[in-house]
């Protein structure tokens, strides 16, 4: 496993060099989640669902074998053929034969984080198969041969008229083209040519139904339809951990999902497949890719709950300011940092310490992970392993020694009320000091909580 | 081992103590019209909405909506300005340029102004999608409160294509704009009878 370090960071620092850009995408990202509090707060059941979308992927997780095997079952009965994948490798070949079996040389791609985890447009492509992702956001990305940087919004850190350069460089548009509108006319015609040519359409799974054997697939634009009827062969790859018993779970599962995700009551398509059109080819891939160790990890197995819904990016401050691309994996912002270190802890392990452990994320969630109790976790064991990141290292050391000693810890935070109030600004606003940037410090109380407690008690 | 058995091994020794799964509610019976709740629904996600009085006025209004018709495809035998017989269709390629599909779909949500559609019942899985225009043919009687109730009545026949369709294609991708016409259609009429 190639396993270069991920410096959050300092990656981190690159995208704040564009001051004015950082906020633009910090108060994007916000308003998408003050769409998710509107949508949530309307429903008096919001909590309850929660609760219940919580026990269902508990049950799952529980029972996974089993119910692995009986959607298995189920879909053969459908016509559907079943694959099974321990790795990404074996994932990437498993697409290959079929591609080759229908002698495809273009297949058209729907939004999968499994597939770009994977790296199967690169491999693909080097056995000359050409791939087209036909989500708008995944298409730019694409096209300016990008990863992602958000789960559920792609292009998040893009504007508008980075798509209008993009677009001139590889689809011919006019130059300074900048009108989301207009750009958006583009991709479709541009993609409608390609939906109408593709040898075979991948998608992903949102939810795997046991009881029925099936999948439901949640997307806005309609390109995971367009793909999959139009092509003779369909193959969706799926992480063990989509699976939901009975159909009537996607009764609490589609009504979190996109409120969650961008405020909306549900994803424009909610697509059903039990099977094959008549004449077509479906196919499953069920793909391991170290979930089934992470199930083995009791402190973290629940991060397999999630349901990709994006949320705790949105509301993540430090996803909001240091951009997708800065985690340097598939899935980034909070629960990318509960993911990674399970996959390699050395590669990752500055990730879980990009966080300010203030709960929003854990707050948010639709399936009730404890992201940021798992984050700590996490810096505990890379402490223990010796694999935490050098300032952070000094950091921990400095807190440590004045932690365990109380009179010092008064007598700093003491020194600390006093100095906040007298400081010259540039000392607190320096480039040292990562989050005075865009940061106004709080005005520091006269008196700790302690000193008001001794004050007060007699 | 194969991977299959690999895989389930693994799972199998790593699976936490069972737990059982939750009882499930409906949550109906929240709102005084589910009619009305279902129009202010179809309005926030970009679709618009008629009630109509006879089958037959589909025709007039469709006319009266669209100066130009272009191709027109329906599963209703009432519609009677279809011009293309979706089941002399073998090749869903050939469906490239249908600019109005009427179709009638089977069950539709108040909560989300969804409709569900059956892909048996619209013969071509792919006509919702590669049309420009939608059109959607409900029954007021058959507008349910929420999901839960939606799946609870829905039976899925397998093997089978279905779909929940709420509001036209739409994406923000570019700088959270919205825009309306993604990939599928460009704008959604549910016609209510
Ligand atoms: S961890 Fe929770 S909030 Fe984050 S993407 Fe997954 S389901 Fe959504």
């Amino acid at each position: 496993m190639i396993s270069e370090y991920i410096d959050h960071p300092k990656e981190a620092d690159n995208f704040n060099e564009d001051f004015q850009r950082t906020t633009w995408h910090d108060e994007t990202l916000w308003f998408i989640r003050e769409k998710r509090d509107k949508a949530t707060k309307s429903l008096p059941e919001w909590e309850e669902l929660r609760d219940m979308a919580a026990a269902i992927k508990s049950n799952v997780l529980s029972n996974l074998d089993d119910y692995l095997i009986e959607f298995e079952t189920n879909a053969i009965k459908n016509g559907i053929q079943v694959h099974w994948a321990l790795n990404a490798e074996d994932h990437n070949k498993i697409v290959h034969n079929i591609l080759l079996k229908h002698k495809v040389k273009k297949m058209v791609k729907s939004k999968s984080m499994l597939t770009e985890d994977c790296h199967l447009n690169q491999y693909l492509e080097s056995k000359g198969i050409e791939v087209i992702d036909t989500d708008l956001g995944e298409r730019i990305v694409q096209l300016d041969n990008q990863p992602p940087s958000h789960i559920v919004l792609p292009a998040i850190h893009l504007k508008k008229e980075d798509v209008g350069e993009i677009f001139h460089k590889h689809l011919g548009t006019e130059k300074g083209m900048s009108n989301p509108q207009a750009l958006t006319e583009t991709a479709r015609i541009h993609l409608r040519e390609q939906f109408l040519s593709g040898g075979a359409a991948l998608t992903g799974v949102n939810f795997a139904i046991a009881e029925t054997g099936g999948i439901a697939i949640c997307t806005n634009e309609g390109n995971a339809d367009l793909g999959v009827h139009l092509a003779p062969v369909h193959i969706a790859s799926m992480g063990i951990e989509k699976i939901i018993p009975k159909l009537e779970h996607l009764g609490v599962f589609t009504r979190v999902l996109t409120r969650s995700a961008t405020g909306q009551p549900i994803t424009a398509f909610t697509s059903h497949y039990h099977g094959p059109r008549k004449g077509a080819e479906m196919h499953i891939i069920i793909v391991d890719a170290g979930r089934s160790e992470q199930l083995g990890r009791e402190d973290f197995r629940k991060s397999l709950n999630c349901i990709r819904c994006g949320a705790c990016m949105n509301t993540c401050p430090v996803y909001r300011r240091s951009g997708g691309h800065s985690y340097g994996y598939t899935v980034p912002g909070p629960i990318g940092s509960i993911l990674s270190p399970g996959i390699d802890l050395k590669k990752y392990s500055s990730l879980p310490f990009a966080s300010t452990l203030c709960g929003s994320c854990s707050d948010v969630c639709p399936v009730k992970i404890d992201i940021h109790t798992q984050l700590y976790k996490w810096r505990q064991i890379i402490a223990k392993e010796g694999k935490m990141p050098f300032a952070k290292k000094q950091g921990m050391k400095l807190m440590n020694y004045v932690f365990s000693r109380p009179s010092l810890y008064r007598l700093l935070g003491k020194v600390g009320r006093n100095v906040l109030g007298i400081l010259p600004r540039f000392m607190m606003y320096n480039s040292l000091n990562a989050w005075g940037k865009a940061r106004e410090l709080p005005t520091p109380p006269k008196e700790s909580f302690r000193e008001w407690y001794l004050r007060n008690k007699k | 081992m194969n991977q299959r058995e690999q895989i389930l091994s693994a799972v199998k020794k790593n699976k936490p103590q069972s737990t059982p799964l939750p009882e499930m509610k409906l949550f109906d019976g929240q709102c005084d019209s589910i009619l009305d709740k279902y129009v202010e629904s179809l309005n926030k996600i970009g679709g618009t909405c008629k009630i109509i009085d006879r089958t037959e006025d589909i025709n007039m209004i469709v006319k009266s909506q669209f100066s130009d018709l272009g191709q027109v495809a329906t599963n209703m035998q009432e519609v009677l300005i279809a011009n293309i017989d979706l089941k002399e269709i073998t090749d869903p390629h050939q469906l490239e340029q249908v600019n109005i599909a009427v179709l009638h779909g089977e069950l539709a949500v108040a909560e989300n102004g969804a409709v569900w559609l059956e892909g048996k019942q619209i013969i071509h899985q792919a006509i919702p999608f590669i049309t420009q225009h939608l059109i959607l043919v409900i029954e007021r009687e058959n507008i349910v409160e929420n999901m839960h109730v939606a799946y609870s009545k829905i039976n899925i026949e397998r093997p089978s294509y279905g779909v929940f369709i709420a509001g036209p294609s739409k994406t923000a991708d570019i700088e959270q704009s919205l825009v309306i016409g993604a990939h599928g259609s460009r704008s959604l009429l549910v016609l209510i009878r």
